[in-house]
């Protein structure tokens, strides 16, 4: 990663591209039932996203930054999943809790080595 | 997220006995067409911030430990941030939650990038573990200390919030 630039436009990009990802991600959040599916789902998929960006472009490369930095970051999230699972423990539901988190981290960084595959074929 | 509502002290027990029986999560969040908007302008901010995070991380600390510090000044202060926002009436509105809550908390924190750093072995397992249960223990501490600061009470804080670590501030 190139992290030593603060290019107007690069930052613009960025700000457009996490805002994108996360006006998505308001969409997912949408399916939660007894698990918050919306946003494990989002996860994953902002993991996927990643991934391949990561196995397509050099980290430092422009692309790279919009994409990883911004419809994957925006995208995911880490503040949804305490919360939620804070909630989960609140209300007693602890096997819940604890597979939720397993399932978000497991199935996340799993996504990004499909991801990385993906690019790669 | 938004959809945890605002658990203060009088709601929390009817909440959590609703969650019980119902589902993950609280009070669903607003899902109007300006919700898009300002999760937009909110996620696009938190993003931007999360970058400039990086950025100042890379002129000041050695370039190895900038991914795995960024991860987890981001995620912690977020959790922490989004616990306050939950916890917070100031915050209490759809449009604030939307903003705060789903925009920027969620777009300044990352799962994504966590699964990179696993993946790529720039957090270890043991660190990695360490940040599940701190976002956990953040996220609660944001939600008292904004509990807290909404509670009726005289500007001189009662002894029991004097002597509480949470009323750091």
């Amino acid at each position: 990663m190139s992290l030593d630039t603060l290019n107007p436009a690069l930052l613009l990009l960025v700000f457009i591209a996490g805002g994108l990802g996360s006006a998505i991600r308001l969409l997912f959040s949408r399916w939660s039932g007894r698990w918050p599916w919306g946003i494990l789902v989002a996860n994953i998929a902002a993991s996927l996203i990643a991934g391949m960006t990561i196995g397509r472009f050099s980290g430092s490369a422009t692309i790279a930054v919009v994409l990883v930095w911004g419809v994957a970051g925006g995208l995911s999230t880490f503040s949804s999943w305490a919360g939620q699972t804070v909630h989960l423990i609140g209300a007693g539901r602890w096997i819940t809790a604890v597979l939720y988190t397993a399932a978000t981290v497991a199935l996340s960084s799993t996504a990004v080595y499909i991801g990385l595959a993906i690019a790669a074929r | 997220m938004s959809e945890l509502g605002a658990w203060d002290s009088s709601e929390g027990e009817a909440l959590a006995a609703e969650a019980k029986t119902n589902s993950a999560t609280a009070a669903p969040p607003r899902f109007a067409p300006r919700d898009f908007g300002l999760v937009f302008l909110g996620g696009g901010l938190g993003s931007l911030a999360r970058w400039l995070v990086a950025v100042l991380l890379d002129h000041t600390i050695a370039a190895a430990s900038v991914q795995l510090a960024c991860l987890f000044i981001v995620n912690l202060v977020g959790a922490a941030f989004l616990g306050f926002i939950n916890g917070q009436r100031r915050f209490a509105s759809e449009d604030a939650k939307s903003f705060w809550g789903a925009g920027f908390c969620g777009g300044f924190t990352t799962m994504s990038g966590l699964a990179i750093a696993i993946d790529s072995a720039v957090i270890t397992p043991w660190l990695t573990v360490a940040m599940i249960f701190l976002g956990l223990v953040v996220y609660a501490g944001g939600l008292l200390l904004g509990q807290r600061g909404t509670e009726p009470s005289t500007p001189e804080a009662s002894s029991s919030e004097a002597s509480s670590s949470w009323a750091g501030e």
